[in-house]
């Protein structure tokens, strides 16, 4: 799993590549315990090099929607790829979850 | 252009002793699963459902062994995928477990349960039996043939 993090104004923006699993999602659970920590309660995840996630990634997914809404920040996730969303759906995390096409309207949706 | 085998095939797991290498093997089983010719969401669905089986019982089943055997069988335009696992942890039954409804909101939401909804909405069927101290589960899925 490779994790990019990057400042976009003041929203912290993820991509993340690869497969997010048990072995990997703690890795991307700690750069989001990092960013909060630093005082950036407002994540994107960019998910379009996602090739896989399980229970354990959709885990940290949801974790991140909850700390960065506690933290009265905003959160959501955009780009990703049809066995990946899939996943999602069945799981009914697009129903809680903002789930964009790309970057521009998962921005826009952080204020809504 | 990938032509659909025409006899059953199969793959076995087993082995794994950590995350990292149920990891490996569910990655193993996900390529294998799409170069024989499954289609990408059903083989990704079946990789999830088994990454959480596997995972349960290598982390928490406290057995000294397990084996998983996936097999494809052609049928129709596409296979019918026959999961087979076995091992000799504590007694647990997938199949009896209550299935949590689906959140209305993020704070609903409890984390984690996802195991269950997963392996009940990815496969078809699902059966379980406990023989000689052994959990036994057999799954069941249908998955179209994808020739790219």
């Amino acid at each position: 799993l490779d994790i990019k993090s990057e400042m976009i104004d003041d929203v912290m923006l993820m991509r993340i590549e690869g497969r997010l699993d048990a072995s990997t999602s703690p890795d991307l659970e700690a750069k989001v315990k990092d960013a909060l920590a630093d005082g950036h309660s407002t994540i994107l995840f960019d998910m379009e090099k996602l090739s896989y996630i399980s229970s354990a990634g959709l885990r940290v997914v949801l974790i991140t929607g909850k700390q960065t809404k506690a933290a009265k920040g905003g959160f959501a996730i955009f780009a990703l790829q049809p066995t990946v969303k899939e996943v999602f759906d069945i799981s009914g995390f697009a129903t809680i979850l903002k789930i964009r096409d790309d970057l521009a309207t998962a921005r826009e949706a952080l204020s809504s | 252009m990938m032509s659909k085998p025409e006899a059953p095939i199969q793959i076995a797991l087993t082995g794994a002793r950590d995350q990292k290498e149920v990891a490996a093997q569910i990655e193993a089983m996900q390529d294998w699963m799409v170069d024989a010719g499954c289609d990408p969401i059903s083989a990704q669905q079946l990789a999830v459902v088994t990454d959480e089986l596997l995972t349960n019982i290598v982390m928490y089943g406290q057995g000294s062994r397990y084996r998983a055997e996936l097999q494809l069988v052609p049928q129709g335009q596409g296979f019918e995928a026959q999961l087979r696992l076995e091992d000799d942890g504590i007694a647990f039954d997938p199949t009896a477990a209550e299935e949590p409804g689906l959140p209305e909101t993020l704070e609903e939401q409890p984390i984690g349960c996802f195991g269950i909804v997963f392996m009940r909405k990815m496969t078809d069927s699902q059966s379980y039996r406990r023989v000689d101290g052994n959990n036994i589960l057999e799954i069941r899925k249908m998955c179209g043939f994808s020739n790219n």
